[in-house]
């Protein structure tokens, strides 16, 4: 694997804005996003709940539920699939085929009347033509290589296994088809700590055997540090901070990043004192002018209350949307 | 009640259509049963010269088979109608709602007894069991028809009621209450029944629509004694009696009294679902 | 398995309960059987003094009168336990044979009534829930309600009314023309098919409207579920969402209900079957009620309770088997 090949993007997200349109309110959910997602790389895009991080990965395979509307920006996969220009069965194809996603809280991702093996069975044959021999015997190496037990696994309706038992199955269906992205939507959240601890080892094994892309969705900074190679943070819809993640711990440029850092444990250098964000997370149906952000940020001044700051590039591949980046 | 009370009632109703269009059925009914009577006198005697009379303005839905005017018929028989429904769905709503609230508030072997008597209540079939009642019993007197068309709807309302009142009493306040040392009557019929209200209104309706399915049938296959302007009546008069049926130019007699139980019948049901619709909104 | 044996000991306490239930309803009514029954024998002439009137109708009563009354429900429950139901008042026969000489009509009618109208609306009740938000499914779902207001009697009345009267297409009475030889032939068949199609048309106009609301309340709530949209994410087939997904999540609550419609087959209609005079138990019912023709209506009234009794039972048995979520113990 040469350095420029783990360098190329496999999947460009180019302002992309989705809406979601009630009788007479809009909300956008994403606004003018763009980030490259690279190949082999291990993406973390953090955020609270409601920073539009679920809706972003859900249009990444152009399945934003309705009301919600991709409203403008352009999806370019592998350079040269437009996938919002797809036909639905192109499209039908090009989902999971491509890029998979494990969603939140997988506990209820199976079809509650099938057999786990059933609905992994079903998601090759509706994709490749190849015998229900040689499929079988994908689903139990993968159903290995997420540490379950096939024969039992596949025998088993989704009540019948355990939370993490359900999201292990669910990151094995997930690589099937052995996708060049795989979306990870709070892999941890709603699992118990040994689970959680069992899932990360799964996923951090999964980097180094599989040659592919991962987006991990969390609210937990914590969680990225074994993970991730670059980490997005996103607020109010929109990406605030993009940086390696080293980086982003050591040298963070945004006030809200580095809010977020103070309320983590720390987990790299000195031990801080836990301080949680003043404020309120924002009101996406009354966000404030200028930048979002200005209400609880301790170095907002005027102009960020008339202008809304843009991510420009603050050092080698950190990039940050802050008026006032230089002197924070 | 206060204009606002009544304002937010009228918002509501605007914003629900199936609401609004039920209510607007309900009421005409209502009035028609309650005004119509003292504006149009109804005269039972024969008047063999205008048998069948066709529509027309002094008879805006025509005569029947004995030339009596239909509309009148109708005015008054609504009267019937909305009384027997009216008591029913009381009779059933009260005997259901105590069932289910001593039921579901005792618990032990009070709750085993009566839940073991609405299991066998429920599995026996409502119209047929009614059907026998009022066979047997031959009565006119409304509240004793009340009764019989509420012989088993009163145990689906008593085990609906029973389940909500195991969860209600669980909550702080009537621990509190029992905690005060306030009697045990006093907390299911003090702060309990006040919160299931708005549940019990809805099965109120829920148990009128039973009512008018059971009782114009009733009506209709004869075997209540005769309330002579009854529009279950009046069908089985149509049908059965006079053989107006199969007369020609009677046709507006037999499809008068249809098209005002279709009504009626719409009506309560867009009302009820609507009704339902304000009070479960996720149960769209 | 505990519940299941608790389960079936209610059936068996339902069933015993509504034994007892006809057996007193009927006795302790105003009006004795026995008069009713002497004046039947006088008015049919069958007996000419009423002295003899009073002497075959001991000699017909299932039950001798003058015994106490637990005895006389202890015979009672004996016979019941031989499938002796005693004679009609009416017509003299023993009313096991009316049961069954009734049964199989009403059983077709109802049965060819509930597989169309459950049908029609699961895949009615599907597409709606699919078509979420338009104006056909507004449109549509108001239709349904209206329709599913209507009285099924009141319906069979208008059908009957226009096809019969107005317009005679179909005819009016009876299950088959008596110009046909009952038996399998193709005259027989068509004449049956065309006697029962307003009756089955009857319940289907104002039945299907119920199971399409039903299920489209159920589709609506399993469109949103997590376990969809990550079907979609699959990369699955539309036509695969619709029926593995949406599809058997949505019509498992309803089988419930159908079986539970099965129970009430076996009784039909007593007014939709009188209205077309079709020789169902439900016809038989009716005219039962205004003939007081009091062991004809408590053996029919008891077959239908038991069937319902039992398709209950069945219903909350199967659904364990079908939904592998419910675990059989509460």
């Amino acid at each position: 694997m040469s350095e420029q090949r783990l360098f190329r993007s496999i999947y460009n997200i180019e302002n992309i804005t989705v809406e979601y349109i009630m009788r007479n309110i809009s909300v956008k959910a994403v606004n003018n996003v763009s980030i490259n997602i690279r190949n082999r790389e291990a993406l973390g895009i953090v955020g609270e709940s409601g920073s539009g991080k679920t809706t972003l990965a859900l249009s990444l395979l152009n399945l934003v539920p309705s009301p919600g509307k991709i409203t403008s920006g352009k999806l370019i996969f592998d350079g040269k699939i437009d996938v919002l220009s797809l036909s639905d069965e192109e499209l039908r194809a090009f989902r999971w085929k491509q890029v998979a996603m494990v969603f939140q809280g997988a506990l209820n991702s199976f079809n509650p009347v099938l057999r786990i093996g059933d609905q992994m069975l079903e998601t090759i044959m509706e994709h490749e033509k190849v015998s229900k021999q040689e499929a079988l015997e994908r689903i139990s190496r993968l159903l290995k290589l997420v540490r379950l037990e096939p024969n039992r696994t596949m025998k088993a309706f989704p009540h019948e296994l355990s939370g993490g038992m359900k999201q292990r199955a669910m990151i094995a269906t997930a690589l099937l088809l052995n996708p060049r992205v795989l979306i990870l939507d709070e892999p941890t959240t709603a699992l118990d700590v040994i689970s959680q601890k069992y899932i990360l080892s799964i996923l951090s094994d999964l980097k180094k055997k599989l040659e592919i892309s991962m987006v991990l969705l969390t609210h937990d900074l914590a969680i990225c540090t074994e993970l991730v190679d670059r980490i997005a943070v996103m607020y109010a819809g929109r990406i605030v901070e993009v940086a390696k993640m080293e980086d982003l711990f050591l040298k963070p440029r945004h006030p809200y990043t580095m809010g977020l850092l103070r309320a983590v444990p720390s987990v790299v250098g000195d031990v801080r004192k836990l301080e949680p964000i003043p404020g309120a997370p924002p009101d996406m149906f009354n966000l404030p002018s200028g930048c979002p952000f200005h209400p609880r940020c301790p170095y907002a001044v005027e102009r960020c209350k008339r202008e809304e700051p843009y991510l420009e590039e603050a050092s080698e591949d950190h990039f940050v949307a802050c008026h006032r980046w230089r002197e924070v | 009640m206060k204009l606002n009370e009544i304002k937010n009632i009228l918002t509501i109703l605007v914003e629900n259509k199936r609401a609004l269009v039920g209510s607007i059925i309900i009421l005409s009914f209502i009035v028609m049963a309650v005004i119509g009577p003292l504006l149009v006198p109804l005269d039972l005697n024969p008047k063999f010269n205008q048998v069948y009379a066709p529509p027309s303005l002094a008879h805006p839905l025509g005569c029947d088979y004995i030339g009596v005017d239909i509309l009148s018929e109708i005015i008054w028989g609504a009267r019937d109608v909305l009384l027997i429904v009216f008591i029913a769905g009381i009779i059933t709503v009260v005997i259901g709602s105590i069932t289910g609230l001593i039921s579901g508030y005792f618990g032990g072997i009070v709750d085993l007894f009566l839940n073991t008597l609405v299991d066998i209540v429920l599995t026996i079939p409502g119209l047929p069991l009614v059907i026998v009642l009022a066979g047997l019993i031959q009565t006119r007197d409304p509240i004793s028809i009340g009764l019989i068309l509420s012989a088993n709807s009163w145990a689906w309302l008593a085990r609906a009621i029973r389940s909500q009142v195991f969860s209600i009493r669980e909550r702080e306040f009537i621990e509190a209450s029992k905690a005060m040392g306030i009697g045990k009557l006093n907390i299911v019929f003090g702060d309990i029944l006040p919160i299931l209200m708005p549940y019990i209104g809805i099965n109120f309706l829920f148990a009128v629509v039973q009512a008018l399915y059971a009782s114009v049938a009733l009506f209709f296959i004869g075997v209540l004694p005769f309330s002579t302007v009854h529009w279950g009546t009046m069908l089985n008069i149509a049908m059965q009696v006079s053989g107006a049926i199969f007369v020609p130019y009677a046709r507006h007699y037999v499809i008068a009294p249809i098209i005002f139980i279709v009504l009626l019948q719409v009506g309560l049901v867009l009302f009820s679902y609507g009704i339902e619709d304000i009070f479960n909104p996720r149960l769209k | 398995m505990k519940w299941i044996y608790r389960r079936v000991l209610l059936a068996l306490l339902s069933i015993f309960f509504t034994v007892v239930l006809t057996f007193f309803l009927i006795r302790l009514m105003p009006g004795n059987p026995m008069d009713v029954y002497v004046q039947m024998l006088i008015r049919s002439g069958r007996a000419r003094t009423r002295e003899e009137a009073i002497e075959r109708a001991k000699s017909l009563m299932p039950l001798n009168m003058n015994d106490p009354l637990w005895k006389q429900l202890i015979d009672y429950l004996l016979g019941i336990l031989r499938g002796d139901l005693g004679r009609s008042i009416s017509s003299f026969t023993p009313v096991s044979e009316i049961i069954v000489k009734s049964l199989p009509w009403t059983v077709f009618v109802s049965s060819m009534a509930l597989a169309t109208s459950f049908s029609i609306g699961t895949i009615l009740g599907l597409v709606l829930a699919y078509k979420r938000g338009t104006t056909f499914e507004g449109f549509s779902v108001a239709a349904l309600t209206i329709f599913g207001a209507i009285p099924n009697y009141i319906m069979a009345l208008l059908l009957f009314y226009l096809f019969t009267i107005v317009y005679p297409i179909f005819p009016m009475r009876g299950a088959y023309s008596s110009t046909v030889t009952p038996g399998f032939n193709l005259n027989f068949i068509l004449s049956v098919l065309q006697h029962a199609l307003l009756p089955i048309a009857s319940y289907v106009l104002t039945d299907f409207s119920g199971w399409a609301l039903g299920i489209r309340a159920m589709a609506s709530t399993v469109l949103g579920e997590d376990y969809v949209t990550v079907a979609k994410a699959r990369g699955l087939r539309e036509s695969k969402i619709i029926t593995n997904y949406v599809g058997r999540n949505s019509i498992l609550p309803q089988f419930t209900g159908l079986i539970l419609s099965i129970g009430f087959m076996f009784g039909g209609s007593p007014l939709v079957e009188s209205i077309f005079t079709y020789p169902g138990i439900g016809r038989f019912f009716a005219s039962a009620v205004s003939a007081r023709d009091y062991p004809l209506l408590q053996g029919l009234f008891l077959m239908l309770s038991i069937t319902v009794i039992l398709a209950n039972l069945l219903a909350d048995l199967l659904y364990t088997f079908i939904d592998p979520r419910v675990k059989v113990g509460d």
